[in-house]
């Protein structure tokens, strides 16, 4: 298992380092006890197998000195109960075998004078011990002794199973720790990446500020965020201003050039030559897509701010839908597009407000027409028993499942495709107009057939119209 | 030929070395026993004139040891106290005063017709009886060495010892048989 450190999410890394720094810290210390046990204990057997060596010497000490060879095996035949004594054998002062544990037949080398002496020896199967046993002042006689070594064996391996335990059980101690802890880091750090990814993707409310949880480098993230978000709102506070006070300040001058180049269309300042006709067509046209441009700014700043405010009224659905196609007949027509009004015949009353219902249908009017190349706009007007529908349905491009997604949010305002596709304005303002009128707009589409945006407000109730 | 001499030599010397164990004669293993006994037996302290006081160890008749006894104790220190070795060529009762005196004493076998004499003239006393004597422990004495094949045996008189307030160490009662007076009536 090969694990990509790298990816990990921190909540893991942190767990990770805490079990790892753990484990390998204890892990000499748990060595050093095993290798300290196997130091030690060969000394502490040696110790216990020359103990029951001074003991047994001692009680053969009479059987020596009154050359007692069947007592003297006696003695050694008590070794039987040690089960870790493999073999023994007592030596007379002159190093002969005297008796012997367990009584086989093996035959057993005498000790020369040199080997009467006190010494020992350990390997890893056994442990050998030479006692020279006195009595009083003189040899009586030297005892050997084998120990095996399954006592320091068994010892060794409880320890070290001991050690493992202690270990795994410090890992899980350490994991739980780390588990329950690495909330105090990962936690506010998380948060400050979820804020991130929110403001990236223009969905978050530049307003609200991270609760930054004590002074160390996290703390100083969130704080640092914050204000960060703070300059960020101040950019966005200080785009909306701009563009309110430069919309606001455009807007009335376009719509009186608009108003001038509507007269002299009429003939108000004389008449006009055919050439001269063409070009205030097209002035106008620009004129009237200018203004739009500008009351969506300043509509949309007016949202972003939410300092705008709707005045409900009973408003005819027809003079609605009247007034808004008045400005696109023409332009259609000169697309070659045919347009089409139905339910039209009969009239009745909406609670709206009047100018936001208009600039809400241009808007989508607008769309249909920029988005559709032959084929119809059709507009269609629906009594509905709580509430008017208008409908506009095109034969155009039509839009993906992507696309639809956004459409209302106001993500695409002024963004990347602005000036190519448009502002991006048109449907963020339709959605909010429509909303504040307590009605909706819903889309479908279908990618190279065509769309319907459908506009619903309530109906005028018996009632209230008499009051306003 | 010549290569092989030394061989030869070392041959025989290891031949020789553990013959010499074998061979140890009977009264030189008794002398040892002698000597030995001063070690698993205590004397009350009034046994001894003083701390450092010689333990004597008594022959009494004719000495069977020679040698073999004052080579066994020769340089030798039990507890504190020099091994000496006195001999007493027979028994006079004008000796009990300086037989008295030793801590171990061997009754020979040409004191047999004595024997229960020296044992009553040493009565109330701390000395500790050893003989060959038949039935040494039936007269009253302490230790008797008892030939038994080929190891020589120990007899031991227990109530005897405990009567002359000696302190026969349970190791060498092990190794010894315990005389039991109504077996034997
Ligand atoms: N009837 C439609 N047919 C196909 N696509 C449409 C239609 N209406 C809107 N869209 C798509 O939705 C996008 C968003 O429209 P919206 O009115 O919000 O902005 P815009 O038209 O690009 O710019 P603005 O209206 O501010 O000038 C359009 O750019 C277009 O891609
Ligand atoms: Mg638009």
């Amino acid at each position: 298992m090969k694990i990509d450190f790298k990816n990990l999410r921190l909540k893991q890394k942190i767990i990770l380092i805490a079990v790892a720094s753990a484990s390998i810290a204890l892990l000499p210390a748990c060595l050093m006890f095993i290798l300290y046990e196997r130091e030690t204990f060969p000394k502490i057997m040696l110790k216990n197998l020359s103990n029951l060596a001074q003991l047994v010497g001692d009680n053969s000490n009479a059987a020596l000195s009154f050359n007692d060879p069947k007592t003297a095996q006696d003695i050694l035949n008590t070794l039987k109960t040690n089960p870790h004594i493999l073999s023994a054998c007592l030596y007379d002062a002159q190093g002969k075998v005297f008796a012997r544990f367990p009584d086989n037949q093996r035959e057993i080398q005498a000790l020369g004078p040199a080997e009467r002496v006190e010494k020992n020896e350990i390997t890893p199967l056994s442990a050998k011990l030479y006692h020279v046993i006195l009595s009083g002042r003189e040899t009586a006689g030297v005892l050997f002794l084998e120990s095996d070594m399954k006592e320091m064996d068994s010892r060794v391996s409880s320890y070290t199973t001991m050690t493992i335990l202690v270990w795994v059980f410090s890992f899980l101690v350490s994991f739980l720790v780390a588990s329950r802890l690495q909330k105090y880091v990962s936690e506010p750090l998380r948060q400050v990446v979820d804020r991130m990814k929110d403001i990236a993707r223009g969905e978050g409310d530049l307003t609200k500020r991270l609760q930054v949880h004590g002074t160390d480098e996290i703390g100083e993230v969130s704080e640092s965020f914050n204000t960060f978000v703070g300059k960020l709102q101040n950019v966005d506070e200080m785009k909306l201003g701009l563009i309110s006070v430069v919309s606001h300040q455009l807007k009335t001058p376009v719509a009186e050039i608009n108003g001038y180049i509507e007269n002299m269309l009429e003939g108000v300042a004389g008449e006009l030559t055919p050439r001269q006709k063409k070009y205030l067509e097209s002035m106008k046209g620009i004129g009237q897509d200018n203004y739009r441009l500008i009351s969506d700014l300043l509509s949309a700043s007016k949202i972003e701010r939410g300092v705008i405010a709707v005045d409900l009224k009973p408003v005819s659905i027809k003079q609605v839908v009247e007034i808004s196609v008045r400005d696109y007949e023409a332009s259609i027509r000169r697309k070659g597009l045919s347009l089409r009004l139905e339910g039209m015949d009969s009239d009745f009353m909406i609670m709206a407000d009047k100018d936001k219902t208009v600039e809400t249908l241009r808007n989508v009017l607008n769309n249909a027409l920029k988005c559709t190349d032959k084929g119809t706009i059709s507009i269609r007007v629906e009594n509905e028993p709580e509430k008017g529908v208008i409908e506009v349905e095109d034969t155009g491009i039509g839009m993906s499942d992507e696309t639809m997604e956004k459409l209302f949010t106001k993500s695409r305002m002024l963004g990347k495709e602005a000036g190519r596709a448009g502002a991006g304005l048109g449907l963020y303002i339709a959605r909010s107009f429509m909303k504040l009128q307590k009605g909706d707009i819903v889309v479908r589409s279908q990618i190279g057939k065509g769309s319907c945006f459908r506009l619903e407000l309530p109906k005028l109730i018996e009632g209230e119209g008499a009051q306003a | 030929m010549k290569r092989i001499k030394p061989y030869a030599v070392l041959l025989a010397l290891a031949c020789f070395l553990p013959a010499r164990g074998a061979g140890i004669s009977e009264y030189s293993v008794k002398s040892a026993y002698l000597f030995n006994f001063a070690k698993f037996v205590g004397w009350p302290a009034n046994a001894f004139e003083n701390e450092k006081s010689p333990l004597n160890i008594g022959v009494l008749g004719e000495d069977p040891f020679g040698e073999a006894l004052d080579e066994v104790v020769e340089g030798k220190i039990v507890g504190q106290h020099p091994i000496t070795v006195l001999r007493f060529d027979r028994f006079e009762t004008g000796q009990a005063e300086r037989l008295r005196k030793c801590q171990i004493l061997f009754i020979a076998y040409s004191e047999k017709p004595r024997a229960l004499q020296i044992l009553s003239s040493l009565q109330g006393s701390s000395v500790l009886t050893v003989s060959e004597i038949e039935k040494f422990p039936l007269l009253g004495g302490m230790i008797m060495f008892n030939q038994a094949g080929k190891r020589i045996g120990l007899v031991v008189n227990v109530k005897a010892a405990k009567k002359a307030k000696l302190e026969i160490s349970a190791k060498l009662l092990q190794v010894s048989k315990i005389f039991k007076p109504e077996r034997q009536p």
